[in-house]
């Protein structure tokens, strides 16, 4: 028996032991030369040191724009756009943005509420068919304003049921019906308006409840938003979406092991059915020009906006850049001073925009490398960076 | 019911169902007959219990290993299991895996038998892409992908029918369900979960 135990100890530790293989190295190359650069930014060695300094510390690529209220924007990159190519990220790309798309829904909300074709104190059943309240595990009670302010209680539908049916067949393209599926049979966290709590679901909805009363989400998000703000940058499910050769390549690091692969092909089959909460394509210029757009200019009535910045619910999640939520923005509050925008993370992608109500600076990042799964990660692009440019902009 | 819910009962179902053996006739004398199994197995990444059916889409993998009896009754064995195995994923990756299980078993009729196993391993996962590393100088280099290593827990549960009486030799056709949980993944999970469906079988090393 003392053979077999051995034996056994003997072949675990062989199998524990790993060890990588150098087998290429590429060389560093430019990638052309971008329309945008910001090398006349007096400030510019400065930022870009830090965006050096992050890039090296395993953010694959960043896209960051720095939008200083009285002076010039400075657009900067640092990383590359795709490693097996060996192409650095330039000021050209353009990033899948993940959560960011909540803002925008939220905004075409608010100007469906002020138009009148929806009332914001409704009880979401009023707008929605049969077949979709059907999927919800409960739907009295729960209103626009809700869904808007994540308020509603009801569960994500990326949890743990769903992750583990894309990971066995990510093949598979979802509609919004099936997607909703996935919380039909899970109870309300809380009673509606009572609490909030961050869920795709609620901008799913809303979605669908957009298409009811306008059309076409998609359209309105056209001829509502990316239109007349001249966002040429910018793609939610149109022409050639979501292949376009400025998005850089998108990776993971699946065992926060420090080796990346690339999940190109799986991010953009996910963005291309999730709609409503996620999927607009955009530059980071364009990005900064929306979150800038929604508080100077007039995308929404002064009662919307008054309504976003002082109607917040707190968000008790830790891990979150935010500490309150608003209708369709986040907020992020501390004694002297005030940023509201919105964060994304998905599959190959982590980027944020804040604007600061105070100073009405604007901050975007935007990188193509998933965070989501690992909170040391997260730390480094939604915290540590975040601090670091908040000071920079100062 | 949550996994440690899980782990409670099957811990008590071990304890109730050896119990239950010590008012059987004593303990085999005779020699360790070895017996061996080979199975084919579909993974799923999955929690205990969950899609334990999952055959679409199919991630093929065989499982090989002996079993080392410890106490051997009329209706019960306990014994240990080392085991070899692997899958192919190109889904959420491939992987070997190197177990070793405590495990009962327990004959309702003198054909069919039920196994419950608990045991530790160690398991090579393995991606489906090129993978990347950041070197000092800032470049990423193409690394050749030797596996990410970690300690995993297991447990399977097993329904077998003795075939010995059809072939004139020790032979069993089982079914067992089995889930991996391996550390070294995601904070979201903690553990790289996998479910393994095999159908296989068992026979002897040592001849009759």
């Amino acid at each position: 028996m003392r053979f077999y135990f051995k034996a056994f100890i003997v072949i675990s530790i062989l199998l524990c032991v790993t060890s990588s293989c150098q087998k290429e190295e590429y060389q560093t190359q430019l990638n052309g030369v971008c329309f945008l650069n910001s090398f006349d930014n007096p400030k510019h060695d400065s930022y870009q040191e830090i965006l050096d300094e992050f890039s090296e510390s395993g953010i694959v690529g960043l896209s960051v724009v720095l939008d200083k209220k009285g002076e010039e924007s400075w657009f900067g990159t640092s990383g590359f756009s795709s490693v097996e190519e060996n192409i650095e990220m330039n000021n050209c790309n353009i990033f899948q943005t993940a959560s960011l798309a909540k803002s925008f829904i939220a905004v075409i909300t608010l100007q469906l509420i002020e138009e009148g074709s929806l009332n914001i104190t409704d009880d979401i059943s009023q707008y929605l068919p049969q077949e979709i309240l059907n999927l919800l595990p409960l739907f009295e009670g729960i209103t626009i304003k809700n869904l808007l302010q994540q308020t509603s209680g009801l569960q994500d539908i990326f949890d743990l049921n769903f992750i583990s049916d894309f990971m066995n067949d990510p093949s598979k393209i979802y509609s919004r019906e099936e997607l909703l599926g996935y919380v039909s049979k899970k109870e309300l966290l809380n009673a509606p308006g009572e609490k909030h709590h961050y869920a795709d679901t609620n901008y799913i909805l809303l979605s669908l409840i957009i298409d009811r009363v306008e059309g076409d989400h998609i359209k309105a998000m056209d001829n509502r938003i990316i239109k007349p703000l001249n966002l040429d940058k910018t793609f939610y499910h149109s022409s050639s979406y979501p292949d376009f050769e400025e998005l850089p390549q998108s990776y993971w690091d699946q065992y926060n092991s420090g080796e990346i692969e690339n999940i190109s092909m799986l991010q953009k089959r996910v963005s291309s059915y999730i709609m409503g909460s996620d999927g607009i394509i955009a530059s980071p210029q364009n990005m900064v020009t929306f979150f800038k757009s929604v508080f100077e200019d007039d995308l929404l009535s002064d009662f919307s906006k008054e309504m976003i910045l002082n109607e917040f619910v707190i968000e008790e999640e830790a891990f979150r850049m935010n500490n309150s939520y608003s209708h369709g923005f986040m907020v992020i509050e501390s004694s002297d001073e005030t940023w509201i925008g919105h964060a994304g993370n998905q599959l190959g992608t982590s980027c944020y925009v804040f604007y600061n109500l105070e100073t009405e600076d604007c901050i975007g990042v935007f990188t193509n490398i998933g965070t989501f799964f690992f909170q040391e990660k997260q730390a480094l692009i939604f915290s540590e960076l975040w601090e670091n440019l908040k000071l920079l902009i100062q | 019911m949550t996994f440690k819910q899980i782990l409670i009962i099957i811990f008590l179902i071990l304890i109730v169902l050896i119990s239950k053996t010590q008012g059987q006739e004593p303990s085999s004398t005779k020699k360790q007959d070895f017996p061996f199994y080979l199975s084919y197995n579909n993974h799923s990444w999955a929690f205990p219990f969950n899609s334990i059916f999952r055959l679409n889409p199919q991630y093929p993998g065989l499982t090989t290993g002996i079993e080392i009896n410890y106490r051997v009754r009329s209706k019960s064995k306990l014994f240990q299991t080392f085991e070899l195995g692997g899958f192919l994923n190109q889904a959420s990756g491939n992987a070997l895996y190197f177990n070793s299980n405590l495990a009962f078993r327990y004959s309702f009729v003198p054909a069919i038998h039920f196994d419950i196993g608990l045991g530790l391993g160690a398991f090579n996962s393995y991606r489906i892409n090129d993978i990347y590393r950041l070197t000092e100088s800032g470049n990423y280099i193409s690394i050749k992908d030797r596996g990410v290593s970690a300690l995993s827990n297991n447990l399977f549960l097993s329904l077998g029918y003795n075939l010995s009486t059809a072939f004139n030799k020790e032979l069993t056709l089982y079914v067992r369900y089995q889930w991996i949980a391996s550390g070294a993944y995601w904070d979201l999970t903690t553990i790289r979960p996998s479910g393994l469906l095999h159908i296989g079988i068992r026979t002897s090393l040592r001849k009759n």
